[in-house]
């Protein structure tokens, strides 16, 4: 009797299990949990809900930027025999500029306010991801570490060179600061320090920062006055070029994590 | 909500460089790779995000299948940069003197005026499970990947994920404020709010 006890335990707390699992599964597959866990269908409706404002503003500047990239990529891995990074720099920053520049058109209106300010903040933050690629004038090093997608084969494609990563960053970088600046200066999100600083000192001191930016943007500074931007540090008026040097960041590839 | 037919026809688009396809994949993939991410990195789940699509955008003519893939895939990538970027958000922590923003604004203000006010609140409660369920429980549900992607967005074994799923969900059902926040809801609808 006593094995047999066992085994019934045993199959029960098993049945418990897998009704359990394939409940899950259930709820995963957008079954309703009813009222024996009330509440959790409302949860799970929240999960689920439809894309709030807030996360489907600023499509068009979104896929612009994305597509020039994915252009970007494609010319950057076809090209192997490589011309001298000035050349290609000139080249490359010429014809991205332009689409940089018309997409950020769009992204740089946001911060007049004619779009919510959660949109005005995607549009910083995808500029600012752009320009995350530590950007180098000097020649194109050969260790361009091949990474794969995820799970994918090695295939032998050649990484984009930092040389020509660099010319998309500093268009795209600077418009996320003007970006980021408006937003500030519209009584949003505080701007982060270090780009202020540098943006600050891109514009030659923070009263010019909002010519600057008209020109950046290709439009005249229709904005909001600068006089209401974050407080303090308002100094540091560094004497840079304008293109200061972006923030040590490594270019990243989820093949190298794994 | 674009079909399978759709999708691919906007994944190729993209492929290519044209930008309504990339415009269709947003629209339909973002919302969900933000409120994963909201999971996985907290305060940096936009930056996560932006870094994700832009690591698509550069990586999608290595990537080869059919849209249910692709997601897989998308949200393998998301995965890593959302680690990324946690592990950056928290070494500019370490270092206050470099940031201007001595008053952030509270975690669910922002993630309220992105994800609207249930959303967020619904997160936020996602956040308090273990980490392996929170996962498991967003990329079943709200990714909608099936067990075995999300398996291998997680490295885990499937009947892992199976169980983390469960397990998450009947802490969720079994949370206080979850349970309470349906009678509030329907209190607040009632007196029409």
């Amino acid at each position: 009797m006593r094995p047999l006890d066992a085994l019934l335990r045993a199959m029960r707390t098993w049945r418990d299990h897998r009704h359990g699992l394939d409940e899950a599964d259930r709820l995963a597959a957008g079954g309703r949990a009813g009222p024996g866990s009330p509440g959790l269908d409302h949860l799970l409706d929240a999960l689920r809900a439809p894309a709030a404002p807030g996360e489907r503003g600023g499509e068009h500047t979104v896929a612009a930027t994305l597509a020039a990239e994915r252009r970007r990529a494609a010319k950057t891995t076809r090209r192997r025999g490589r011309t001298p990074a000035s050349t290609r720099t000139i080249v490359v920053s010429t014809a991205t500029a332009l689409v940089v520049l018309g997409a950020a058109g769009t992204a740089v209106a946001a911060g007049t306010g004619h779009l919510p300010p959660v949109v005005q903040q995607r549009a910083h933050r995808l500029f600012s991801a752009l320009g995350v690629p530590a950007p180098r004038t000097g020649p194109p090093s050969t260790a361009a570490s091949p990474s794969t997608a995820p799970g994918k084969p090695t295939v032998a494609t050649t990484r984009p060179s930092p040389a020509s990563t660099a010319t998309i960053a500093v268009p795209a970088r600077q418009l996320a600061w003007c970006v980021a600046w408006r937003k500030a200066a519209g009584g949003g999100h505080p701007m982060n320090g270090r780009d202020r600083r540098d943006l600050i000192a891109a514009a030659g001191g923070e009263e010019r920062v909002e010519r600057y930016c008209g020109a950046l943007s290709g439009s005249p500074a229709a904005t909001p006055a600068a006089t209401t931007s974050a407080p303090g540090k308002s100094g540091s008026h560094r004497a840079t070029p304008s293109h200061p040097a972006p923030h040590a960041t490594t270019p990243s590839h989820p093949g190298g994590k794994k | 909500m674009p079909t399978d037919d759709e999708l691919a026809g906007a994944l190729s688009a993209a492929r290519a460089g044209h930008e309504h396809g990339f415009a269709v994949l947003w629209r339909e993939l973002h919302p969900a790779v933000l409120r994963y991410l909201r999971v996985v990195a907290g305060d940096a789940a936009e930056d996560a995000a932006s870094e994700t699509w832009l690591q698509v955008a550069r990586d999608l003519d290595r990537f080869t299948g059919d849209p249910a893939a692709f997601r897989g895939w998308l949200f393998r990538i998301a995965r890593h940069r959302g680690i990324d970027e946690l592990r950056r958000a928290r070494r500019r922590r370490e270092e206050p003197a470099e940031t201007l923003e001595t008053g952030t604004p509270a975690r669910d203000a922002a993630a309220e005026a992105i994800e609207g006010v249930e959303t967020a609140w619904a997160l936020d409660r996602v956040m308090a499970l273990p980490a392996d369920q929170a996962e498991a429980v967003m990329l079943r549900i709200v990714a909608g990947l099936d067990v075995a992607a999300t398996a291998r967005v997680l490295g885990k074994r499937p009947g892992a994920v199976r169980i983390a799923t469960m397990r998450g969900l009947r802490r969720l059902g079994a949370d206080p404020q979850v349970r309470d926040r349906a009678g509030e809801n329907v209190h607040e609808s009632r007196e029409g709010v």
